[in-house]
C-alpha cells in the first residue's frame, strides 16, 4: 500500500500530495489578480480542491472567493495590492511565512483531522471555489 | 532462600517479621532492601520459577466498563511477575506529575518529587541503568539520530531508558541473591487467600495461604506488606472482610476505585514532506551501548495551562508494502535486484551473480521488515499512538464478582472508566503537535476521531495497572498514607502501582521499585528500634 493509498484505506482526502506542496509552496507561475492568482498558485489542484471543499463545508461563512481573498491578502504585508504586484517568488515567501505564523500562534483549522494553517485551508478553498466555477 | 508451599506442613503457622505478599517488582525489591538485615522475612509468591496456566487463571476477571481486553494479559503471576514480559521503559516522574492540577479532581501526590529523588536513584540501580539522566542533552547525542527539528518548546522530545533485556525479569536477574539471602525465605507456589485481622479490626494477625495442590497454612508477622499489583492488592482487601464487613481499609468506600491505566490508541498519522523524515530517535537504538527511546510530549507548562495531564505520542513507522513475512521479503528483494546501490553492502563483491552475505540472509529471515526498510528507506506515514495518563475517576474501580477461583475466592471485574478530560487531552495535545509539525516543515498531522465523543475501537490498556489503593493524607480521599501504610491499620502496607494517586505519563515501574525501597528503608529503621 502507498501513501496516497494509505490515506484513502484510513478514510482521508486522499491529497497527500496536496498539503505536501502546501507545505513547500511549489507555485506555479502566471499572474492572474486577486483570487483568480492566489487560486491558481498550487500546482496539485485536485487534491487542493478537495481540501478546498472540506474547509468550506466546515466554514461556510468563507464561501465567497472576496472573503477568501480578502483573508489571504491581509496575512501578506501590503494586502491585496501587494498580492497583485510582487513576483511570484516573493508572494510564495511571504504565503510561507504567514503559513508558518499561522501554526506558531495556533491559527489552525481542522479539516477532516487534518491540521492545517488558516492561510493554507483558505487557499484551497479558493482552489475550489475556482474549479467549481470554471466549466468542466 | 526458596521454599515451596506445596511442601509446608498442612495446618502449619509460619512466623517472620516482615511478610511480603507477591514477587513481582515491588515485592522482589523490598525482599532484596530487606536482604542481610536483623528481620526475618517471608515473601509469599503464588507462582514458581516458570509460567503455568493453572495458576495465571487465578486472575481471570471480566471487564464490565470500556472495553479492556483480557484482565489477567498484562500480569504475570509467577516469581518476578509481571516484570517476566516488561518491556523495560523507565522514566521518572517530573516535578509536575507529583502536583495536583487544577480542574481535575483528585490528582496529586501528598510526596514531592524530593521526596523520591534518593530513592529513584537507588531503583535506577536495581534494574542497572547506566544513568539517572534522562535530559534530552544527555541522549540526543551526535552519536544519536536527532530529534524532530520543532521549533518551539510546546511539544517537546523526551526520552525513556530502556533495561537490558536480561534483567528486566526480576525474579531471574535477582535470583541468585535471594536465594543466598539468609533471612528472607521465598515461599513459592503460596496464595495468599485471606488477611487475618485481631478483633480491633486494625491490626494484622496472619495470612492465609493455600496452594492449588490443597495444602493451606498461615504465615503471621508483625509486618504485612501487600505487593500483588492494582488488581490483586484491592481485591485481598476487600476479600478479608471477616472484621471488617466492606473489607479492610475500606471504611471509606475506596479499595478497587479510582483504577488507572495509560490508555493508549492510534490518535493520528504524521505524513512528513519529505521520503526519509529521520525518525531513528524515535525508534529503540543505542548510544554508547545503552538501550532508549524518544517519544514526544506536550510541555508541562501547557498542560498545567489548558487543565491537562500528561500524554506521551510514539512514533510508529508506516512502510506501507513492507513485507511481513520471509516470503514476502523474498519478493521484494528479487524486485529490488536492479538496485545495485543496495545490493553493494550486502552481496559478495565478484560474485557472478548476487549472493547475499550468510548474516544478511539470517538477518533478513529474522527480521524481514527492518531489513526491507533498510533497502528502501521510505516511510509513507508516522502512526500517532497516544500513552494518557489518566485523570483519576472514582468510577473507575475492581469490584468483586459472585464467581470464585479455584481457592475459593471471589474473582473480579474491572469497570474502566474514563473521562471527558482524558478525550480532550488528546484532542488538545494533537492539534498542538499538528501546529508545531506543520510550523517545522516536518509534514502534516492528521488526528482521528477528531472531536469525536466516546472511544475508537483500538483503545486498551496500556497494560499499566494502577490506581485501586491510593496514596492520600486524608483517609476520605486514598486507602494508605504517604508511607504506604493502609488507613486505619497498625502494620499493613502496600507497595506497587496501586498506591499512585495520579498515574503520571512514565511507565510504572521504576516509581514502584523506588516506593518499594523507600518502604524497605522505612521498615528496617522502625522494625529494629
Amino acid at each position: 500500500m502507498r501513501r496516497g493509498t494509505f490515506l484513502l484505506a484510513t478514510g482521508g482526502l486522499g491529497v497527500s500530495l496536496a498539503w505536501r506542496s502546501l507545505g513547500m509552496w511549489p507555485f506555479l507561475g502566471g499572474a492572474p489578480a486577486g483570487s483568480e492568482r492566489l487560486a491558481g498558485l498550487l500546482r496539485n489542484e485536485e487534491g487542493a480542491c478537495t481540501i478546498g471543499r472540506a474547509y468550506l463545508r466546515a466554514v461556510p461563512a468563507e464561501a465567497s472567493s472576496a472573503v477568501l481573498t480578502a483573508r489571504v491578502a491581509e496575512r501578506v504585508p501590503g494586502g491585496l495590492t501587494a498580492v497583485d504586484a510582487i513576483s511570484d517568488d516573493r508572494l510564495r515567501v511571504l504565503l510561507v511565512e504567514a503559513s508558518a505564523e499561522d501554526f506558531r500562534d495556533l491559527r489552525t483549522v481542522e479539516v477532516q483531522g487534518w491540521v492545517l494553517a488558516r492561510t493554507e485551508a483558505r487557499l484551497c478553498a479558493l482552489a475550489a471555489m475556482r474549479a467549481r466555477a470554471t466549466p468542466a | 532462600m526458596f521454599a515451596d508451599a506445596r511442601s509446608v506442613p498442612r495446618g502449619t503457622n509460619l512466623t517472620a517479621d516482615v511478610c511480603v505478599i507477591g514477587a513481582g517488582a515491588a515485592g522482589i525489591t523490598l525482599a532484596l532492601e530487606l536482604a542481610g538485615s536483623p528481620l526475618r522475612v517471608i515473601v509469599l509468591e503464588s507462582g514458581g520459577f516458570e509460567f503455568d496456566a493453572e495458576t495465571q487463571a487465578l486472575y481471570d476477571g471480566r471487564s464490565i466498563g470500556v472495553p479492556y481486553g483480557d484482565l489477567d494479559l498484562p500480569r504475570l503471576r509467577y516469581l518476578g511477575g509481571t516484570t517476566n514480559h516488561w518491556a523495560g521503559e523507565c522514566r521518572p516522574f517530573e516535578e509536575a506529575d507529583f502536583e495536583a492540577r487544577e480542574g481535575i479532581p483528585y490528582t496529586g501526590w501528598p510526596l514531592k518529587k524530593p521526596d523520591l529523588d534518593p530513592f529513584y536513584a537507588r531503583a535506577v540501580e536495581v534494574v542497572r541503568l547506566p544513568t539517572h539522566d534522562w535530559s534530552l542533552g544527555h541522549w540526543a547525542s551526535e552519536d544519536s539520530p536527532p530529534p524532530l527539528p520543532l521549533r518551539s518548546d510546546r511539544i517537546v522530545s523526551r526520552v525513556v531508558q530502556e533495561v537490558e533485556p536480561d534483567i528486566r525479569p526480576l525474579g531471574e536477574s535477582y535470583r541468585e541473591e535471594l536465594r543466598a539471602a539468609p533471612n528472607v525465605t521465598v515461599l513459592l507456589h503460596a496464595n495468599v487467600t485471606a488477611i487475618e485481622t485481631d478483633r480491633s479490626g486494625r491490626t494484622v494477625t496472619s495470612v492465609e495461604a493455600a496452594t492449588l495442590g490443597g495444602n493451606r497454612f498461615s504465615v503471621a508477622a508483625e509486618t504485612f506488606v501487600l505487593a500483588t499489583g492494582a488488581v490483586e492488592n484491592a481485591r485481598l482487601l476487600l476479600v478479608s472482610n471477616d472484621r471488617q464487613p466492606n473489607g479492610l481499609g475500606n471504611q471509606n468506600g475506596l479499595v478497587g476505585r479510582f483504577f488507572l491505566e495509560h490508555p493508549r490508541f492510534l490518535a493520528g498519522y504524521l505524513v512528513p514532506s519529505g521520503a526519509d523524515p529521520n525518525l531513528g530517535f524515535y525508534r529503540d537504538h543505542r548510544v554508547d551501548g545503552h538501550l532508549f527511546t524518544g517519544f514526544l510530549a506536550s510541555a508541562k507548562e501547557f498542560q498545567l495551562a489548558e487543565g491537562l495531564l500528561d500524554l506521551q505520542i510514539r512514533l510508529e513507522l508506516d512502510y506501507g508494502d513492507a513485507p511481513d513475512d520471509a516470503a514476502g521479503f523474498a519478493r521484494h528483494l528479487m524486485a529490488l535486484a536492479g538496485d545495485i546501490d543496495s545490493w553493494q553492502e550486502l552481496t559478495i563483491p565478484g560474485a557472478p551473480v548476487p549472493i547475499p552475505y550468510l548474516d544478511v540472509i539470517r538477518e533478513a529471515l529474522e527480521d524481514p521488515e527492518d531489513t526491507y526498510v533498510y533497502l528502501r528507506g521510505d516511510i509513507d506515514a508516522i502512526g500517532l499512538t497516544t500513552r494518557i495518563e489518566q485523570a483519576p475517576n472514582p468510577a473507575s474501580r475492581i469490584v468483586l464478582v459472585r464467581e470464585r477461583d479455584d481457592l475459593g475466592m471471589h474473582r473480579v471485574a474491572l469497570d474502566w472508566r474514563l473521562s471527558d478530560v482524558d478525550r480532550r487531552n488528546v484532542q488538545q495535545t494533537l492539534e498542538l503537535l499538528g501546529a508545531e509539525i506543520g510550523r517545522a516543515g516536518i509534514g502534516r498531522v492528521r488526528i482521528l476521531h477528531p472531536n469525536e465523543p466516546g472511544w475508537p475501537d483500538d483503545l486498551n490498556g496500556g497494560q499499566h495497572q494502577m490506581g485501586t489503593t491510593r496514596m492520600s493524607d486524608d483517609p476520605k480521599q486514598g486507602v494508605v498514607d504517604r508511607q504506604c501504610r493502609v488507613h486505619g491499620m497498625s502494620n499493613l502496607f502496600v507497595a506497587g502501582s496501586s498506591v499512585f494517586p495520579t498515574p503520571g505519563g512514565a511507565t510504572p515501574t521504576l516509581m514502584i521499585i523506588a516506593l518499594a525501597i523507600r518502604l524497605a528503608d522505612r521498615l528496617k529503621a522502625t522494625m529494629a528500634r
